[in-house]
């Protein structure tokens, strides 16, 4: 357990170093360092503090993000599936922050626009939990899961192309899609203090999961609630995806492949997975994202692009396992 | 007559006698990047739909050469002379444009008279250019950059600029990476102007910090979009903006 | 210390399925409820472990209502194990168990040393160290049921309400489980077990309830409860006392 924190620890800090070391202009780290020490405004000191560790800083964030709110919505829900891309609760998140920024509110106040995720975000979890309640099938999840992300998506759209500005409507990519591209250190302020904050009432809620592995009734019988369990957890993944949603727009499948490559190291402890999913988390949008700079495409993709080729065999597999089974996919 | 391009209309509508005109593209009526805005606003705007064109009965129809190809056999079909201009890269071409399209209006006269006040103010901020001249970076919304065979590489030659994309032998409407962007530390960073009063994160990549902090103060130049998207009379503004510039770098 | 209920009545969607409930379990009794299908046996233990809040009435712990305790505490004090064990996670078997020391605030990754002592002899009350290190969905029903027990017995706590806690064990396992229970009421503990097999009924119990149409229609006595009279009026058939094999110690005991 310890082992395992540490070993993804260890990864995470060495793609952060590689996301830094790579950019179109190469890598100056001494020259950058001896820049930053005299405190001179140099190339590529400016390109390290400004481009490249936002960047890499967003890709732990937004990783980390979703892979908690990933593994704390599938302890609550019992269900491998449950993930903020594919319940649908990052698209709302996406539309919120999609509906402040180009209606121009989002410089109202600084943080308008990831205050606008977080609203988003939970409308979709509470629309998912009034649906599905807690304990709905794998099938009945993706059903309201398609459902949201298609109506979220298309309000999406409708808000772009209702907008005046000419650009908006081709952005329609960034915020489906996910990036975390030229980003700079006021997107990391967007992002972080909303992450941090949703992080809390996920951790908190870890004891409570692990009761929840046994049934409602085991759990109540275990001196937890399963209503404040929803609580916490609506409002943890609503503050940490409405906040990461916000400024990198829908980063898909993150929250599915970082808990399930997590579990069986943890012994499918639901508590025992979040803070690994997590580094799980930020590793693999790290890796993504270092992923989409080297790939030899014209214009970088979309990192929910990435995420969505990794992620994708993934749902494939556990969908493939429930219709053999005829049950709950674990693995 | 109509026209479905918003440079092609800047040009009619500087050349047509009035009721000449009974469509303009959409776009050109919006103020930011139309420079004959108001002129555009009393006519109908018209966008690239076939029935839209058909409704106006046009004689004649000025397009670029982005039309679909339904849209190109419909016309065809609804038997509509149509004069078709490649996008101008340059003064030269926009001199070209103003002598095929007075022609095609019939009024020779007018399109004379546009072309000598252009190359009257193009002769008035033409500045020496060479190996020692100051290099600027254009920097749009999206990343995009401007090289070779465009209207704003042409006007930036003019006024005694390098173009960096230009001198890394990119052409057109390319992207920049910001990075390569401020490691190349051109003389002056030009950018953009507002396209509308709502934002959208192409556009908000021109106000990145790293890009505010590299280019600081007099070294980046806000161009208007309608000075220098299209080529035509408005273009000698841009110039003088342009030779503003250098002559700021040089104190 | 006692568990009482005072006239508990739980009602669902119109339905009054338990209706003036009025027991005192006493500390080192164990009490078994017998009755039909639909009895409210299930609900009855729900409402006394302070799972469910009943419609009428209340549950006191030691001069304390259940409802006005936290939840921690309520379920330190009072273990409850449920008819019906759901499985979401494969988790393994020892962190199955472990489960039972969450009200004592232990974590799974790292228990304090007596909570491991709790799951340790736990386990081996109940015959499932060998389980530890399986997945649980890779156990049978039975090895599944045991470490359910296990997990309520890890608990430690001073009530301990089992809902048929031996319906898919084999003959050896239910004795073995039935003398855990009863070894929990020797400790001292109020033990409360829903049983459907009446050869274990009058082995094991000290005191029968039966339940019936949501009210209690008998308490007392084993030979009181279960006399044909009593069963036929409950159960709607015949009952005899007949010779059948009964095991008299299960299989670790014996060698």
């Amino acid at each position: 357990m310890r082992g395992v924190n540490a070993a993804l620890g260890v990864f995470v800090a060495v793609l952060f170093v590689v996301s830094i070391a790579v950019g179109p202009t190469g890598f100056a780290p001494l020259g950058a360092l001896s820049d930053m020490l005299s405190g001179r405004d140099a190339p590529m000191a400016l390109i390290l503090v400004e481009l490249r560790l936002p960047r890499a800083l967003l890709g732990v964030i937004i990783g980390a993000a979703l892979g908690l709110a990933g593994a704390a919505m599938q302890g609550l829900l019992r269900n491998p599936l449950a993930e903020p891309g594919v319940t649908g609760v990052s698209a709302t998140a996406a539309l919120g922050a999609v509906l402040t920024f180009y209606g121009g509110y989002a410089g109202a106040t600084p943080l308008a626009l990831p205050l606008a995720g977080v609203v988003g975000a939970a409308s979709g979890a509470i629309l998912l939990l009034a649906i599905a309640g807690r304990d709905a099938t794998v099938a009945t999840l993706i059903l309201i899961g398609a459902a949201l992300n298609a109506l979220a998506g298309a309000a999406t759209a409708l808000v772009l192309g209702l907008s005046p500005n000419p650009y908006a409507f081709y952005e329609i990519g960034t915020w489906l899609m996910g990036s975390i591209a030229d980003r700079g250190l006021d997107h990391v302020a967007l992002a972080l203090p909303c992450v941090a904050l949703g992080c809390l009432p996920l951790l908190l809620a870890r004891r409570g999961l692990d009761a929840l592995a046994l049934g409602e009734e085991t759990a109540r019988g275990l001196g937890v609630d399963p209503r404040r369990m929803t609580l916490l957890v609506i409002a943890g993944a609503a503050l940490a995806v409405g906040g990461a949603v916000a400024v990198s727009g829908v980063v898909g499948f993150v929250g599915l492949m970082a808990p399930h490559a997590i579990r069986p190291l943890v012994r499918y402890r639901p508590g025992a997975s979040l803070v690994p999913s997590a580094l799980a988390g930020a590793a693999l949008v790290l890796l993504a994202d270092i992923a989409l700079r080297l790939l030899p495409t014209g214009r970088e993709l979309p990192l929910g692009v990435m995420t969505a080729l990794l992620g994708a065999p993934v749902l494939w597999q556990l969908a493939w396992r429930a219709r053999r089974s005829g049950q709950t996919p674990w693995l | 007559m109509v026209t479905l391009n918003l440079c092609l209309d800047q040009l009619v509508l500087a050349l047509a006698a009035p009721g000449q005109v009974v469509g303009v593209s959409d776009i050109a009526h919006d103020p930011r990047i139309s420079p004959r805005w108001r002129e555009a606003r009393a006519l109908p705007p018209v966008r690239k739909h076939a029935e839209e064109i058909l409704a106006l009965r046009p004689d004649l129809l000025i397009v670029d050469e982005f039309l679909t190809p339904s849209l190109r056999k419909t016309l065809r079909l609804a038997g509509i002379p149509t004069l078709e201009l490649a996008e101008a890269d340059g003064i030269g071409a926009t001199l070209d444009h103003i002598a095929r399209i007075g022609a095609a209006l019939g009024r020779p006269a007018a399109a004379l008279d546009l072309a000598a006040s252009l190359r009257e103010g193009v002769a008035r901020w033409t500045a020496a250019a060479g190996p020692a001249s100051p290099v600027a970076a254009i920097y749009q919304a999206n990343g995009m950059t401007l090289g070779r065979d465009t209207n704003a590489d042409g006007l930036l030659r003019i006024a005694g600029w390098r173009n960096l994309a230009a001198e890394r032998g990119l052409s057109l409407f390319v992207p920049m990476a910001m990075e390569e962007l401020i490691v190349a530390t051109p003389d002056l960073l030009i950018l953009d102007g507002e396209t509308s009063d709502r934002p959208s994160l192409a556009e908000q990549m021109m106000t990145h910090r790293a890009a505010r902090r590299a280019f600081a103060g007099a070294r980046t130049l806000v161009m208007p979009h309608s000075l220098w998207l299209c080529g035509g009379p408005q273009n000698v503004e841009a110039l003088r903006l342009l030779a503003g510039a250098r002559e700021a770098l040089k104190r | 210390m006692a568990l009482i209920a005072a006239s508990l009545a739980r009602r669902l969607g119109g339905h009054t399925v338990l209706d003036g409930i009025a027991l005192t379990l006493e500390p080192g009794r164990l009490c078994v409820v017998i009755g039909p299908n639909g009895a409210g046996k299930s609900t009855l233990l729900r409402l006394l472990a302070g799972i469910d809040r009943p419609d009428g009435g209340g549950v006191i712990l030691g001069g304390a209502a259940l409802e006005n305790m936290a939840p921690r505490e309520r379920a330190r004090r009072i273990a409850h194990l449920p008819q019906t064990i759901a499985a979401h996670w494969p988790l393994n078997g020892r962190d199955m168990v472990a489960l039972g020391r969450l009200p004592h605030g232990a974590r799974l990754e790292a228990p304090a040393a007596a909570d491991a002592m709790a799951i340790a002899t736990a386990m081996s009350r109940t015959d499932t160290a060998a389980f530890s290190d399986r997945r649980i969905d890779m156990l049978s029903a039975g090895e599944r049921a045991r470490l359910a027990l296990a997990r309520v017995l890890a608990t430690e706590a001073e009530v301990l309400l089992a809902d048929e806690p031996v319906a898919s064990l084999d003959p050896a396992q239910q004795l073995a489980a039935m003398d855990a229970l009863r070894a929990e009421a020797t400790r001292g503990a109020i033990v409360v077990v829903v049983l459907h097999d009446l050869a274990l009924v009058s082995r094991y119990a000290d005191r029968v309830v039966v339940l019936a149409g949501g009210r209690i229609v008998g308490d007392g006595r084993p030979s009181a409860a279960l006399a044909p009279d009593m069963l036929e009026r409950v159960y709607g058939a015949r009952f005899e006392m007949a010779l059948i094999p009964v095991a008299v110690s299960d299989r670790s005991r014996a060698g």
